[in-house]
């Protein structure tokens, strides 16, 4: 059977209640329960915040392949001028559902999208076989006076009457929904419920008992109450009123803990209530919304836990105070005694007096409390998420097994373009809606194809090529993969720009870097889909910012988004850069750091930026990984020209027979250029015959330095500069040197080491690690950073090379551009890391802002080797 | 104010009141609140906007503002096709 969970009820605001926990962990138990059966999760990407949240609950759980993102035209929530929209949102859904073939669709809150863009519907498109989670009917026993609710509801009620099988969370609902709505009893079933596995019995150490106690404002042994306070059905009034008449030596020894979302101005409600009761302001704690994981070590050390609601569809807050040990009293209403079992524990919400003496028991008399907790823990173990799995897929089968002819239901693309018509007609032909419309079918219905894309960011490098180190790379690295695409993908190379999220073909760089004659017409957005693959190559800071949303949007859809990192360089050096591009860099590497994996240029920068990670505030979901690829080294893909430059010419010629050093890189403070000068001007003076030769572009920052060089009185004799150099001049200028000075302070790779040892022209490096990396033991290296220091390792290394001691570079290995593009592909396509980032303390819930907030102060990262 | 702005805060109204509905004191609570909201500092509007206007357009089925050369090629056939559809079922 083919299984599909609709998850909105984890994605709405119902995720931070009851219904959102119920959904998550029903589904989690089902996925993990589902044995032969295939599971496929259905999400709807208008909650997009709350994709990567389940994605990362079921991972490893289920294949991330498995979790599917449909959209729809929005806003849809009950709202004037949503109605239309919302009508065919429901069809664009229901029609997702139906291209997915199931055998069974289970919605596990179809009574949402009230004030919210949850789309639920049954059967306004597609029939399909439908079962939907029964949680309570309360606002059809107890009606909101709002009449835009009242409608609502009543239209959804049509909708639950459409499904053909019905889950309940327990006895009591199943009951009420078969007496209410007269539904057929064979078709509704309790499966129950359960609490999460984090409650539990907890030992706590006394001092951390009082440090929770502490950070909640509790001075006093305290009765615990979870709810939503503002909800009158939870009735934690009658609490109050029922503490207020205790005896007073007992009151005084404790404290209420009100623990629940409030909304705004409640908290002062709650106050004037208990006020009027008679209790003193301490004697009331409010505790707001609290992670689960708080929650868990409240329930562990409160004196009692409270539960007086008039009405539950189960109870869970009871259970998951149960599980953890706490006593348990509550109200003897509605499904609230099935889940705590013990009628010594109950008593009537309606009845001040029977709270109060149920209460002063459960606070004083130590036997009935600890036999409460006893028999409590007993009655949890009635309850399990993977026993109410079982009990629905058990349902699931019965049904499918009933059909007459158990056939999957299908999509017609035809059929939901005629029906999205009809109602758009009533729109009067807005072509936005048509065209909003048509974008959501066009994404959750994309035209087959038989290969996956690989889309290649080529930003700046379609823009202009300044034939920088990172442009360079980029093309390289493209010729390579347009060349040999990976198996099963086409490459397209495309571009974004810094107005508006999103990317576009690169239709017209294509064809000129392909040399190709077609007259191209427009440049559309891309069209990517579940299975694609964007690898962010080139480098442009402003238009990744520019993305910052359009990548998770990328990933909820299920396109993998991979970067390239070529250096740290501006936040290792930012000294070195002009102002604002260290911070820019952070920027780029925080989005970056929200990708599914991180491919660098070396090792070296691999562990910088592991480095980085574990610094940074990045806080994440899912692992990351990080893997390194060496650039290629093979001049012939790149080179372009052939000629010899008349000013190479001339240096060479000039050049002579004695010992010249080479250094190559654009002249910046980083390379090292003004030690390398003032090191050879001390060798000059004290009568070295050595030249020194530049290969370099000016940069920044070192207009000083580029005047010093202009005006050199040893330029052109012992001194010489070449600015513009293309691969062929510096293929000669390599032959002609003596040896490669490689100075720099950082770099993310090192090309001119292994340009230098591809013709076999020695290296005297600075000791850095991306220089150990790529040279190993095939070249000299040097430290410090004065001229003397440098001026003596040019004279050490000029002996040893008289005795033919100094380092060989020949036998360096290095890679082709082939071979680099391989290995890029082999970590694409079969996740070759490095190493991986495990975020730590990943939980199973979906996280609110005080978890994201939490996540991010806290050092909660691991690394493992691959 | 400016139209989505005046729209945000008629669904902040709408929102607040379908929850507090029945609770007057809480309802002055609102309006009291909502009639501080034109008072904003202008660059936390401008802001609120961008990062709005970020986030829609990231997600191209919320944009606000939809042309022809915001579709994908796929979504421009599909929009064909309702276009067709459209002018049939006049």
């Amino acid at each position: 059977m083919r299984i599909v969970l609709d998850l909105q009820g984890a994605q709405t605001a119902s995720r931070f209640r009851g219904i959102g926990r119920y959904t998550l962990a029903l589904a989690q138990a089902i996925v993990a329960n589902r044995a032969d059966h295939e599971v496929l999760l259905a999400l709807s990407g208008l909650f997009p915040d709350t994709i990567e949240p389940i994605r990362a609950a079921f991972d490893p759980l289920l294949p991330q392949d498995n979790i599917r993102v449909w959209l729809a035209p929005a806003p849809v929530g009950v709202d004037t001028g949503n109605a239309l929209r919302r009508q065919i949102a429901e069809r664009i859904r229901e029609a997702f559902l139906a291209s997915l073939e199931p055998d069974m669709v289970h919605v596990s809150s179809l009574f949402e999208g009230f004030g919210d863009d949850a789309v639920t519907s049954i059967g306004v498109f597609a029939r399909l076989p439908t079962a939907v989670t029964l949680y309570d009917l309360i606002p059809l026993t107890a009606p909101l006076p709002h009449p835009a609710f009242r409608g609502y509801y009543a239209a959804k009620l049509d909708s639950f009457r459409r499904a053909d099988l019905w889950l309940g969370i327990s006895q009591f609902s199943c009951e009420e929904a078969i007496s209410l709505l007269q539904l057929e009893p064979a078709k509704v079933v309790n499966i129950g419920g359960a609490a999460d596995a984090r409650f539990k019995r907890i030992d706590l150490p006394a001092a951390e008992r009082r440090s929770i106690m502490q950070a909640h404002g509790l001075e006093r042994p305290f009765i615990c109450w979870v709810g939503s306070p503002g909800e009158k059905r939870k009735n934690v009034a009658g609490l109050m009123q029922a503490f207020a008449r205790l005896p007073p030596e007992l009151r005084r020894r404790f404290q209420i803990l009100v623990i629940g979302k409030t909304h705004t101005g409640e908290v002062d409600g709650l106050r004037r209530t208990a006020r009027r009761f008679g209790l003193e302001q301490d004697e009331v704690v409010y505790a707001g919304y609290i992670d689960d994981d708080e929650l868990a070590r409240l329930y562990n050390i409160c004196r009692a836990f409270v539960f007086p609601s008039f009405y539950e569809g189960f109870g869970l807050p009871a259970l998951e105070a149960m599980q953890c040990g706490a006593p348990v009293i509550a109200s003897n209403s509605t499904s609230i005694p099935e889940v705590v079992g013990s009628q010594a524990a109950l008593f009537d919400p309606n009845s001040v007096d029977d709270i109060a003496d149920k209460l002063q028991r459960v606070l004083a008399d130590d036997e009935f409390r600890a036999d409460l907790i006893a028999r409590q823990l007993q009655q949890t173990r009635l309850f399990s998420w993977d026993e109410s799995a079982r009990r629905a897929i058990k349902a699931f089968e019965r049904f499918h097994a009933a059909a007459a002819t158990p056939t999957r239901s299908t999509f017609v693309y035809s059929d939901l373009i005629t029906s999205t018509a009809q109602i758009l007609r009533k729109k009067l032909f807005r072509r936005s809606a048509v065209m909003s419309t048509a974008m959501a079918i066009a994404q959750n219905h994309p035209e087959p194809r038989a290969e996956k894309i690989l889309f290649v960011d080529v930003s700046e490098l379609s823009q202009h090529d300044a034939n920088t180190g990172v442009q360079r790379v980029t093309r390289s690295i493209l010729k390579q993969l347009l060349e040999n695409p990976p198996a099963g993908y086409v490459v397209e190379p495309v571009y974004g720009t810094p107005e508006r999220p999103g990317y576009r073909y690169a239709k017209k760089f294509t064809q000129s870097f392909l040399q190709l004659d077609q007259t191209v017409l427009e440049e559309r957005f891309i069209d990517a889909r579940r299975g694609d693959i964007f690898l962010g190559l080139d480098l442009q800071h402003h238009v990744v910012a520019r993305n910052r949303l359009y990548y998770p949007h990328l990933r909820d859809l299920g396109v993998k988004i991979y970067f390239v990192v070529h250096d740290l360089l501006p936040i290792q050096f930012p000294d070195y850069f002009r102002a604002g591009s260290t911070e820019g860099h952070h920027k780029w590497l925080s989005v970056v750091s929200q990708s599914d994996g991180v491919i660098c240029v070396s090792r070296t920068v691999a562990d910088q930026y592991v480095d980085w990670l574990a610094q940074s505030a990045v806080s994440r979901l899912r692992p990351l990984g990080i893997g390194w690829s060496h650039n290629g080294a093979d001049l012939t893909v790149s080179a372009a020209h052939v000629e010899l430059s008349k000013a190479s010419q001339a240096a060479l010629t000039a050049l002579g027979s004695g010992p010249s050093f080479l250094t190559v890189g654009t002249i910046e403070p980083r390379k090292g250029h003004a030690q390398v000068l003032a090191a050879f001007e001390r060798l000059w003076d004290s009568g070295q015959d050595v030249r020194l030769v530049i290969v370099g572009k000016p940069g920044w920052m070192v207009e000083e330095l580029l005047e010093k060089l202009r005006h050199h009185p040893k330029l052109g004799s012992l001194l010489f500069w070449l600015e513009d150099v293309n691969d062929a001049d510096l293929e000669r200028i390599y032959g002609a040197c003596t040896c490669l000075i490689a100075a720099s302070e950082g770099e993310g790779f090192g090309l001119p080491l292994i340009e230098a040892a591809q013709r076999k022209l020695p290296i005297l490096a600075r000791d850095i690690p991306v220089f150990r990396e790529i040279a190993g033991q095939h070249a000299r290296f040097f430290e410090g950073r004065t001229p003397e220091a440098l001026a003596d390792a040019v004279t050490e290394w000029l002996k040893l090379r008289a005795q033919n001691r100094h380092p060989h570079s020949e036998g360096m290995p290095w890679v082709t551009w082939a071979q680099s593009a391989d290995r890029l592909k082999a970590i694409l396509l079969a996740g070759d890391w490095y190493k991986v980032w495990r975020p730590d303390g990943r939980r199973s819930g979906i996280p609110n802002e005080d978890d994201r907030r939490a996540r991010a102060q806290a050092p909660a990262s691991t690394f493992s080797e691959q | 104010m400016a139209g989505w702005f005046r729209s945000l805060v008629r669904q902040a109204m709408f929102r607040a009141h379908t929850r507090i509905a029945g609770r007057p004191h809480l309802d002055a609570l609102v309006k009291q609140s909502l009639a501080r909201i034109p008072l904003l500092d202008r660059r936390l509007r401008a802001a609120v906007r961008r990062a709005r206007e970020d986030r829609y357009q990231a997600i191209p089925v919320r944009a606000t503002r939809i042309g022809a050369a915001d579709l994908t090629p796929r979504a421009l056939r599909v929009y064909l096709d309702l276009m067709k559809a459209l002018k049939h079922s006049q």
